[in-house]
Formats: structure tokens, C-alpha cells, sequence
């Protein structure tokens, strides 16, 4: 699955120099299998870019296309079974449910396609060290628990891309390393893209190239 | 599972009181409706059985309007032969007699019995409608004893209005036939003693009769013979049939039709009925508005969770299908409690309505269609609002 940006350019951009950035107003593609770093300071786009990329906004200028086809076009149905199969994600607002548990939530996700079965997910909750918040409430969780459960949520289904929006904004290295880790292997295993955005440099993975936004 | 967990993120957002309202709402429309259509049929079969036991034996009972030319001129009311004719030629008349009236004076002497005498009047009609005739009812020349059958009416009012007021003991239908009474009759200048008993009671004629051949006799031999007749009792094919009320009309003849006044029974109680059914298809409506407010109430409140479900690769119809699943639940459990609340009530009503001969069928099929429809259509309704309001 390729990405293919051709001069995008987010409405809220528009008034303002861009001329720094590789994405905004340029011709790039993203190809999956390769770990990409979209690196910047805050306020650059980042997380909007990944948002265009989800199909979650359509506020921008120029076009955005999947293999080919542009975004733009694409259906209710067509983004449902794209994120079911295709495309997996971590909000940086994370997009928890409050009222459900830890484990609730990711059934919620792994249900659309019973990808693993729960002894399975156990295992890699376990690799978070997040079982035992699998019981509780999400409301009541710190934001890094939650941040790890929002992880494991977007790793129980089969993509070919995974976009990471901060996604170790509230976990300390040790924790982060370990993330990083199973979710490589879960890449591996699926030959699958990462796009992830940082706000510095960091060598969490192996990355194939940084693009600065 | 995943259903049971969208509906837990999206009924945290529900109005519980709301749907509880509605539930209660729909519940109450659908009863009333429910027993709305119950009794409408109800009525129709009563209406049709009584239809049909008129029919077999219609008998109606006419005279002309008592006008205050009557009053001074009897003659006036009294069916002339050419009158006579017509009425007979008519084709939904099977059968006509008239009613002949003594032209002598009557008087019953209860004296041994009761300790007191009185002035009567007796009438005659053919035997064939008579609908009580015993065997007992017959006279011949030379005979002493008349048989009397009187209207049972007549023993109703002597019994409930009559006994009741002036203190006198009331009596029951067999002890008035143990009776016997002294009849005397005069007139052209000669008198003679009979002795009587009633022998029956009847709820067709309204009056005191004795057999035809005595009345015949006794109109020659006490009084000037035998009169046109001011009264007539017809058989008629059907009693519902439009052209024997125009005849009646046009002739300014008055009937005596139970029917007629059942029929008009029956016509304000249908009104009744379907005001009762439209109440119920009211609250029916009243109830589905809060039901589909409710449902779009909860999607504008869990807007964001929508969002969310859909970020996770969740569809609209997915989510518009769980609600319109709860909402089924809804309306076929509240239809489930409404028609055995319904039959419960409707079988203690049919058990009443037996014991006063009145054998209906409670309706199954037609009622468990009828909520079946209706159930259907709400969710239909509400489907399609739903589907417009996550648009």
C-alpha cells in the first residue's frame, strides 16, 4: 500500500510558510514496509497528516492517494473495511472508551475481525505490563496505562500500515522500549508499515527514513 | 459481544426515564387498541347474531301514529281493507294477522283470590305468531274455561313497579298460571260468566290474548262483530331490509323492532369503540415521537463515541442496526405484555358475557397480527430516523 501526498496542504496551513516542510505542498510517497519518523515541533501538522491519512479529515488542499485512488472519494464502507484491515492507529488523544475496561476496549477493536484470539492478547498485555488493568475502567487509568492499552488496541488486527501519533508521550524509557519492541515484531510479522510522529529524534526503531514535517 | 458492547458505551447515554414513559405509553395504546379491536368484534358478532335471530323469526308488531285525530275518531286508526291489501302484496312480507279487540266489556274477578275486580281488555291474533302457544290455548263454542297468555312485561310491571309500591306480594310466573280467575262479559244486553287462567307468558305480544275462535264468537254474539283492526303483526323476511322501513315511513306506520332499537344500540357503542380505538392508535403515535426522540437524543449525546466506533472501523448501518435491536426488544417485549394483558382481561370479559348467553371468540391471530403491524411499522419509523439523524 502506497501513499502518494501531491502538494497537500491542510486549510488551517494555508496563511502560513511551509516552505521548511518535506510534506506540506510537496510531492512525496510513502510506501509500506519501510518505519517512517515524521519528526517536528509542535503545531507543524503531524497529527494532522496522520488524520488526513485515516480519512478522519478532509479540510486540505491538493490530494492524498492510496495506491492510487484519491482519499477523498472513498466511501463510509470502503474507510470501514480499510480500518478493520488495512490501516491501524494510535491517537494521541488515545480515543479510549471511559466507561469500558482495559480489556473491553480492545475486544471492541479485535471482535471486527477476531485477528487474535484473548490468550493471545493476554500475552502481549502481559509484554506491556498491562493485564492487570484489564478489569478496570479506562476512566481510571493514568494516561501511559492508557496509552499502552490504546497500543495493544491497535495492534489485535491485521494492517499494512500503522500510524503511531506520540505514542509514548506518557511512558518512561523502560516502558517505551518495550512498546517499541512488540510492536516491531508485530510489523514484522505482517510486513506492515510504522508512521509514527515524534517531536524530537529517538531511536525507538529502525527507521528507513525521517521526515521532517 | 461487541453488540453488547456498544450498547454498553451507547446506552450509558440513554434517557432511562424516557424510554420508561414511552414503554409505559405504547404499552397503554396498544391495550386500548388491542381491546378496542377485541370488542368491535365483539359487536359485530353480536350484532350479526342478533341479525340472525331476527331473521328466523321477525316478527314486527304496526299501527299507525296516534295523532289527536285518534283520539276523537277511532276509526282513524284502524286498517282499512285497500290498507290491508297493499301491505300484504308487499314482497318482504311473508306473512301479516291482525290484532282483533273485543267490542264488549270485560270484566276479571280476582275477589276469592286478591279481593279485587277489574275492567279488562283482551286481543286475538292468528295462533301461527304466537310464539309461547301451549297446548292448553284452544277454545270452542260451549266451553267455559278461556286460556290467557299475557305479556310477560305485563308481570314485570305488576311485579317490580306495581307489588313493589302498594305492598302486594310478588308473584312468580308459575304461581299467576295456578291462578284461576272469573271472567264476565256483556254487551247487547246479555252477560256471561267465564272462568280463566293464564296459561303462558310472551315476550313477542305486548298484550292480554285470548284464542281467536273465542274472540271471533264473542265479538258476534256481545258486540257489533268484528272490527277493522288498529293493530297488525307481520313476518318479515329480514327486519334490517331498507325498503320495509320506507314502506313503514311512507305509510307513517310504527313498528315495534327490538332490532331496530339494537341496531342503534349497536351503532352508538361501534362509535364508542373506534373513539376508544383511535384513542389508542393516539398514544400509539404519541408514544413512537418519544421513542424516536429518544433514540436520536442518544446519538446527539454520544456523538463522540459514534466517532470513535467509526475510527475503529465500525459502519453507521452497524451502529443504527444495535439500536434498532434494542428498540425491537422494546416494542416486541412491551407488544408481548400488552396482548396477554390484553387476553387476560378479554377472557374474564368473554367469561362474564357467557354467563349472559353471549358466546364470543377471542381473537388470536387477528390481534397478534394487528400488534405484529403496528411493531413493525414503529421500527420501520424508527429505523428511518435513525438512519437520517446519524447522516
Amino acid at each position: 500500500m502506497v501513499f502518494r501526498l501531491e502538494n497537500l496542504l491542510p486549510k488551517p496551513f494555508e496563511e502560513i510558510d511551509v516552505s521548511a516542510s518535506h510534506v506540506w505542498n510537496k510531492s512525496i510517497g510513502l510506501s509500506s514496509g519501510r518505519y517512517i519518523c515524521l519528526q517536528a515541533a509542535s503545531g507543524k501538522g503531524k497529527s494532522t497528516l496522520l488524520h488526513i491519512l485515516y480519512g478522519r479529515r478532509k479540510d486540505y488542499s491538493g490530494s492524498a492517494m492510496l495506491d492510487g485512488a484519491d482519499i477523498r472519494s472513498f466511501s463510509e464502507g470502503k474507510w470501514a473495511a480499510l480500518r478493520q484491515k488495512k490501516l491501524s492507529i494510535v491517537f494521541q488523544e488515545l480515543m479510549l472508551f471511559s466507561e469500558l475496561t482495559g480489556l473491553e476496549n480492545i475486544l471492541l477493536k479485535s471482535r471486527l475481525t477476531n485477528y487474535y484470539n484473548q490468550d493471545r492478547i493476554f500475552e502481549m498485555a502481559k509484554r506491556l505490563n498491562v493485564q492487570h488493568l484489564f478489569r478496570k475502567k479506562c476512566g481510571i487509568l493514568s494516561f501511559g496505562e492508557k496509552q499502552r492499552i490504546a497500543i495493544l488496541r491497535a495492534l489485535v488486527q491485521p494492517f499494512e500500515w500503522l500510524l503511531l501519533d506520540e505514542p509514548f508521550s506518557h511512558l518512561d524509557s523502560e516502558n517505551s522500549q518495550r512498546a517499541a519492541e512488540l510492536i516491531l515484531e508485530e510489523c514484522k510479522g505482517r510486513h506492515a508499515g510504522i508512521l509514527v510522529t515524534a517531536l524530537e529524534h529517538d531511536n525507538l526503531f529502525p527507521y528507513h527514513e525521517i521526515i521532517t514535517v | 459481544m461487541r453488540n453488547l458492547l456498544i450498547w454498553k458505551i451507547l446506552l450509558s447515554r440513554q434517557g432511562k426515564w424516557q424510554l420508561l414513559i414511552a414503554g409505559i405509553g405504547f404499552c397503554i395504546g396498544l391495550l386500548i387498541l388491542l381491546v378496542a379491536v377485541q370488542l368491535y368484534c365483539d359487536l359485530k358478532k353480536i350484532l350479526e347474531t342478533q341479525q340472525n335471530r331476527e331473521n328466523q323469526t321477525a316478527y314486527l308488531i304496526i299501527n299507525k301514529q296516534v295523532t289527536l285525530l285518534n283520539t276523537f275518531d277511532k276509526s282513524v286508526s284502524g286498517f282499512s281493507q285497500s290498507e290491508w291489501d297493499t301491505l300484504r302484496k308487499q314482497n318482504f312480507i311473508k306473512a301479516a294477522g291482525a290484532f282483533q279487540t273485543n267490542q264488549f266489556k270485560i270484566t276479571g274477578n280476582l275477589t276469592q283470590q286478591l279481593g279485587f275486580s277489574t275492567d279488562l281488555f283482551f286481543e286475538a291474533i292468528p295462533d301461527s305468531f304466537i310464539d309461547n302457544k301451549p297446548e292448553e290455548f284452544k277454545w270452542e263454542e260451549g266451553k267455559n274455561f278461556i286460556p290467557v297468555i299475557v305479556s310477560s312485561e305485563f308481570l314485570n310491571l305488576y311485579n317490580f313497579g306495581y307489588a313493589m309500591t302498594q305492598g302486594l306480594p310478588q308473584l312468580p310466573a308459575a304461581a299467576v298460571q295456578m291462578i284461576p280467575f272469573e271472567v264476565s262479559i256483556s254487551g247487547n244486553g246479555k252477560s256471561e260468566k267465564f272462568s280463566a287462567k293464564v296459561v303462558a307468558f310472551s315476550d313477542r305480544i305486548p298484550t292480554v290474548l285470548v284464542p281467536w275462535e273465542f274472540m271471533s264468537w264473542a265479538n258476534k254474539e256481545f258486540g257489533s262483530g268484528i272490527p277493522s283492526p288498529s293493530r297488525l303483526i307481520i313476518e318479515v323476511y329480514d327486519a334490517g331490509d331498507k325498503r320495509l322501513k320506507k314502506f313503514l315511513d311512507e305509510k307513517k306506520y310504527i313498528a315495534n323492532s327490538e332490532k331496530l332499537r339494537f341496531q342503534k344500540a349497536g351503532t352508538v357503542l361501534t362509535v364508542v369503540v373506534t373513539i376508544a380505538g383511535a384513542a389508542g392508535v393516539l398514544f400509539v403515535i404519541l408514544s413512537l415521537v418519544i421513542f424516536v426522540l429518544n433514540f436520536q437524543l442518544i446519538l446527539s449525546r454520544a456523538k463522540q463515541e459514534v466517532d470513535i466506533l467509526l475510527n475503529l472501523g465500525y459502519t453507521r448501518q452497524f451502529i443504527t442496526r444495535i439500536l434498532n435491536l434494542q428498540f425491537a426488544l422494546i416494542v416486541f417485549g412491551v407488544l408481548t405484555v400488552a396482548l396477554s394483558a390484553q387476553r387476560f382481561g378479554v377472557i374474564r370479559l368473554h367469561e362474564y358475557l357467557a354467563r349472559h348467553g353471549f358466546l364470543l371468540k377471542t381473537e388470536t391471530t387477528l390481534l397478534l397480527v394487528i400488534g405484529v403491524i403496528i411493531a413493525l411499522f414503529m421500527l420501520m419509523f424508527n429505523s428511518i430516523a435513525l438512519r437520517l439523524s446519524l447522516r
